[in-house]
């Protein structure tokens, strides 16, 4: 029977709530498991709907050899970083990251934009909570400004998404080939964002790195493959995401040289390894979308991995920052060694399955002719090599002096298992790359990765990128220092500028509400007694009203009536004439 | 018996006052008895006759003096207007009698007697006003009233003496000024029979010595009504005049002159000749006038009788509008307003009579949290409070409404403004009672008389406080009653047409 | 890690990888014009030494601050 494996992961977190904590891990940790199932027996060509109102039809479920391959990778990261957080007891965590989980799986099968943008939505509203849930002050500022860009972002989408279907193109179709109107690039940005391609791409570094360990797993590996497959389904072939890829490939390569913050880090490397695929989206050849659908999978894996060591370290230690930890070879021999293994597949290492994966971008660029790509991406591969493997694997693990760094919390079993389980996959998609190539969805001349020259051109070219690593040694370690994003436009003069409108408008109000105080006040005080006020003689003090002012010589009332009178009578005699 | 009730309303009260100081003699609280026990008889026969009036539909009771025939003798004349006002007085005059009594527990047989004495002819003089229908025995009984006036007033202090000589100066001028007013009349006229004047002034009503005349009365009355500007008298006399009669005087003295300027106005000059509506017009505009500053004043008050006596002079002003509005709804409104008005500043003097009586303090600053210590008189005094300011259902409400409607029908919108404004103003000095009594801390008042009873006031005190706070409440449910079955039965003519 | 070691083990690596080249394997040669020889060799170094270069010393000089550069008493967007 067919079950859609995203329900089963929302449904998954749910019961991962409602349980107490001595279930929670196993339900954590088992409860994927049926997802992975459902997902593998899911045939190609499976649909369902929901009639939703007045006519219209949710296409929630529609599975084809694309949504497939994500919707099963997806279900097997979320089996892997569920056993990997089992030991975490807080439950609000577990119900976001599992319906996290099963909300990127239900993206990727959707068919009608309604349901897309739905899940699209709660994808940004589960994993917010993954990073608030780390309960320090950076992490909810940054929670804070993860939701925001995510609004934004999303709001962009759903208004594009508006014009679309009131258009009446209710399905998911390749914008690339439409005219290119305000839905167009409304979509395109609102995808772009989620996607994290500069100037937008702060967001990313800044959550991931705030969110809680265990989060920051399930979080490396959801939101932007789900913006990837978007982008491949929505807006392959277009020049833009290929360029954009680019720059984000490179821009990710660099900042991950300076970054002292290990999951800050692998964060920018995040931005660089979407680089890749979405430059594949963007050439849009057969081979080209193969190679993106190949690497989003396999950059999953090993991506996945590169967090839980990460995390793995920062438990055990406490510490977060590359220069104040080394030698962890020794204390920690297992997450040296599968951190080790993810490090060789992010370079592209044979095998190992990054391998396989990111020449197939890669040569598919050549062979589109696209040169310029070719060689950028092939120097961001260079920079991926710098970063992970010698700049995070030298100074984590393998000097000699560690800087005062001990084990504090011993590793739980179920992260060594998490860990193990997913290098063990890696390992096993290098060696045997078939398992992978026979999902791949698109068209293209068969690809055989072991070839001779293949192997030569990547041991040449990295063996020779060691060598000025080594000449910089010393420079290479990285300054305990932050860098500068796009973010500041907004973290600075931005938010100076919302500050200093606040500060305008509360200063109106308050000398409103003083002015009107005043007023009262002193309407107040006249009205109490304005005799007070009319006794008052200027120049002088104030005299109060005492009855004896006004209690004149007899002879005044006297004169008063005669007036009076006098008046009267003219009055009435005037009256007669 | 009950044929001669109109003149027992002012002969009983007259012989007891007059024996009073020889009862006195006897024993020094006979006097007082002999008083009461007269006043209350007068209240019965008002209370007879206001019943044999709307009884007979509001045909006038004529009583002829000595069985003279008018217009050559003195006759009474009791149609609606008047009989209502007389049982009001008569009523007040009762409870404020009694509750002067424990003032004078102490006093020596003179005191008592020279006080019980000159309440009784108070209470004649205010009464005879009303109900007599002779010209010349209203400047009578105008007398007997001052003059008792001005001697309750001096017995009350160290102040009074002067507040009652100034008193006399001017309240003798504006009886003089009526005198000369009836002088005028009686030369061109000849007679001095109310009704008959009515007939025979109405030929010559546009000539000037009429206009004099008219002119002469509004003032005397004016005067003895504490009409602004005509007033200046009136805080001192109030503010110091003896704690036991002060209800009986600021609640009745200003309504006779009331009465009679209504009287004088409508029935007699009639409303509806240049004379009388140019006179109108000066009457509102003193009514306006003596509205805002009076209120005006009041605010500016601590001390809480001078405080009343301010607002005397606002709501005379209410009483004076009332009349120069010139049509039905404001003569309503005026009338009911005189009746209320008595009510509810007798009520607030015997309040403060009280606290005198206990804690010997005048200021109203200082009487905080008088809720707990005093509670009849916060009763009272809420609903005297509320009716002032003209909160349904108490009775202040109700006259009132008659005068903003009197002001609608006639297209004096300006009346509308001022009544507002008044009544807002009103409300602040009024409001600033009812927050001391309930909200205030409580203030250290040290008590000059220990309480007898749990009430904190003597019974003698308590009763009247009591029934003037319910009777407050009472008139605002009787009030459509009272304008129906009996205001509307005495209309002056000049509406019926 | 020993720095001998890894610069013998590049050698090595240079070395065969130089030797496999002359003995005609087929160099991975996606591009339409043909490469020289060594090419990916200095690709590699080139590659590398200019991303340091670009990342250390120009990026990292016009971008880096301090850790707490963006606390300011709550200052939040």
């Amino acid at each position: 029977m067919t079950m859609h494996p995203g329900f089963i992961l929302i449904l998954v977190g749910i019961l991962a709530f409602l349980v107490p904590k001595t279930i929670r891990k196993y339900v954590l940790g088992l409860g994927p498991l049926a997802a992975v199932f459902a997902a593998m027996n899911l045939p190609i060509g499976t649909e369902a709907s929901f009639k939703f109102v007045e006519g219209i039809t949710l296409n929630y479920m529609y599975v084809d050899k694309l949504g497939w391959i994500f919707t099963f990778i997806f279900s097997v990261l979320a089996l892997v970083s569920g056993i990997y957080s089992a030991h975490n007891e807080n439950k609000m965590e577990a119900l976001c990251s599992m319906a996290y989980a099963g909300c990127g799986i239900s993206v990727t099968l959707c068919k009608d934009w309604l349901s897309f943008i739905f899940f699209w939505e709660a994808l940004a509203v589960t994993s917010v909570f993954l990073v608030w849930e780390n309960n320090c002050k950076e992490s909810r500022e940054a929670g804070f400004r993860y939701l925001l860009v995510h609004m934004l972002g999303g709001n962009l989408l759903l208004a594009g998404i508006f014009l679309t279907v009131s258009a009446g193109n209710w399905d998911i179709i390749n914008l690339q080939n439409g005219p290119h109107d305000a839905a167009y690039w409304l979509i395109l940005i609102g995808m772009c964002v989620n996607v994290a391609m500069p100037p937008v791409n702060a967001w990313l570094v800044d959550a991931y790195a705030n969110s809680t360990l265990t989060g920051g797993v399930f979080m490396s590996c959801m939101t932007t493959k789900v913006a990837v497959y978007a982008l491949i389904r929505v807006f392959a072939g277009s020049e833009i995401i290929m360029w954009g890829g680019v720059l984000m490939a490179l821009y990710g390569a660099c900042y991950a040289i300076m970054e002292n913050d290990m999951r800050k880090l692998l964060s920018h490397h995040i931005i660089s390894q979407t680089g890749f695929m979405v430059a594949g989206a963007g050439i849009a050849t057969g081979m080209a979308l193969n190679g993106a659908t190949a690497h989003a999978f396999c950059d999953i894996l090993f991506k996945s991995l590169l967090f839980m060591c990460a995390g793995a370290v920062i438990y055990t230690t406490g510490i977060k920052h590359i220069n104040k930890v080394g030698g962890m070879a020794k204390k920690l021999p297992l997450v040296a060694i599968c951190f080790f293994s993810a490090a060789f597949s992010i370079s592209g290492i044979p095998l190992f399955n990054g391998f396989i994966s990111k020449a197939i971008t890669v040569n598919a660029a050549a062979a589109a002719g696209q040169d310029m790509v070719y060689t950028l991406l092939e120097i961001a591969s260079i920079g991926t090599f710098l970063s992970i493997p010698l700049k995070m694997g030298y100074f984590i693990f393998l000097r000699e002096e560690d800087k005062g760094a001990e084990i504090i919390n011993p590793l739980p079993i179920n992260m060594k298992v998490a860990m193990s389980i997913s290098a063990f996959l890696c390992f096993l998609y290098g060696v045997y790359p078939d398992l992978l190539y026979r999902h791949l969805p698109f068209e293209m001349a068969p690809y055989h990765p072991f070839a001779a020259g293949h192997i030569l051109q990547y041991a040449q070219m990295l063996g020779c990128a060691l060598i000025p690593f080594m000449m910089y040694l010393g420079h290479m370690e990285p300054h305990t220092a932050i860098s500068l994003d796009t973010d500041w436009f907004y973290r600075k003069p931005f938010a100076w500028l919302v500050d200093r409108c606040s500060a305008l408008f509360c200063a109106i109000c308050s000398g409103l509400g003083g002015a009107w105080w005043v007023i009262y006040k002193k309407f107040m005080e006249l009205s109490a007694n304005p005799m007070d006020f009319l006794d008052a003689k200027p120049f002088r003090k104030r005299a109060r009203y005492h009855a004896r002012n006004y209690r004149t010589a007899i002879a005044d009332p006297m004169m008063i009536i005669l007036t009076v009178l006098t008046c009267m009578i003219g009055y009435l005699l005037t009256s007669i004439r | 018996m009950t044929q001669h009730a109109p003149v027992f309303i002012v002969l009983l009260p007259l012989t007891a006052a007059l024996l009073c100081m020889l009862f006195s003699r006897i024993h020094r609280h006979l006097g007082g008895w002999i008083v009461l026990a007269s006043i209350a008889a007068s209240f019965a026969s008002a209370c007879t006759v206001l019943q044999q009036v709307v009884a007979s539909g509001g045909k006038a009771i004529h009583y002829w003096m000595g069985g003279w025939a008018p217009p050559i003798g003195i006759e009474f004349v009791l149609d609606p207007l008047n009989s209502i006002l007389a049982v009001v007085i008569s009523f007040i005059a009762l409870v404020s009698c009694l509750f002067s009594r424990p003032f004078l527990k102490d006093e020596d047989w003179i005191h008592i007697g020279g006080f019980y004495t000159l309440f009784g002819l108070l209470e004649v003089g205010l009464t005879g006003m009303i109900i007599t229908g002779d010209m010349f025995n209203l400047y009578v009984y105008l007398e007997i009233m001052s003059l008792s006036g001005y001697g309750l007033i001096a017995i009350g202090g160290r102040k009074s003496t002067l507040a009652a000589f100034r008193y006399l100066l001017i309240g003798t001028i504006g009886a003089s000024f009526y005198l000369l007013g009836v002088g005028y009349l009686y030369s061109i006229t000849g007679t001095l029979n109310m009704a008959d004047m009515a007939q025979r002034i109405a030929p010559l009503i546009t000539s000037p010595l009429v206009a004099m005349a008219v002119g002469c009365f509004i003032i005397g009355f004016g005067i003895k009504m504490a009409l602004f500007p005509l007033h200046g008298w009136q805080p001192d006399a109030y503010t110091f005049s003896h704690p036991g009669a002060a209800a009986f005087i600021a609640g009745c003295m200003s309504k006779a002159p009331a009465y009679a300027l209504i009287r004088f106005l409508y029935f007699i000059f009639r409303v509806d000749n240049p004379v009388v509506s140019h006179a109108l017009d000066f009457i509102g505009i003193m009514g306006i006038a003596g509205m805002l500053i009076g209120s005006v004043m009041a605010l500016a008050q601590y001390d809480f009788r001078r405080m009343l006596a301010y607002s005397s002079v606002a709501q005379i002003g209410y009483i004076a509008i009332g009349v120069a509005m010139g049509n039905m709804y404001g003569y309503i409104g005026a009338v009911l307003h005189i009746i209320n008005h008595a009510f509810m500043k007798s009520a607030l003097f015997l309040v403060i009579g009280g606290i005198v009586y206990r804690f010997g303090e005048v200021n109203l600053y200082r009487l905080g949290g008088l809720n707990k210590k005093m509670a009849i008189s916060t009763m009272t005094v809420t609903f005297a409070a509320l009716s002032m300011i003209g909160l349904p259902p108490m009775c202040g409400f109700f006259s009132k409404w008659y005068l903003l409607l009197g002001a609608y029908s006639g297209k004096q919108y300006f009346y509308i403004v001022i009544l507002v404004i008044s009544s807002l103003l009103n409300a602040i000095y009024f409001f600033r009672i009812i927050e001391q009594m309930f909200v205030e801390r409580e203030a250290s008042l040290t008590e000059i008389r220990r309480p007898e009873t749990k009430l904190g006031l003597p019974i003698e005190m308590c009763i009247p406080l009591f029934v003037m706070g319910i009777g407050i409440l009472a008139l605002g449910f009787m009030s459509s009653s009272i304008v129906t079955e009996v205001i509307k039965l005495g209309l002056p003519e000049v509406f019926l047409k | 890690m020993d720095m001998q070691k890894t610069y013998l083990a590049c050698a090595v690596i240079l070395v065969s990888s130089a030797a496999a080249e002359f003995g005609g394997v087929h160099l991975h040669a996606p591009h339409w014009w043909p490469l020289p020889f060594g090419y990916n060799i200095a690709f590699g170094f080139v590659g590398a030494w200019l991303l340091i270069i670009v990342s250390k010393m120009i990026m990292a000089r016009l971008l880096q601050r301090d850790e707490d550069y963006y606390d300011q008493g709550g200052e939040d967007k």
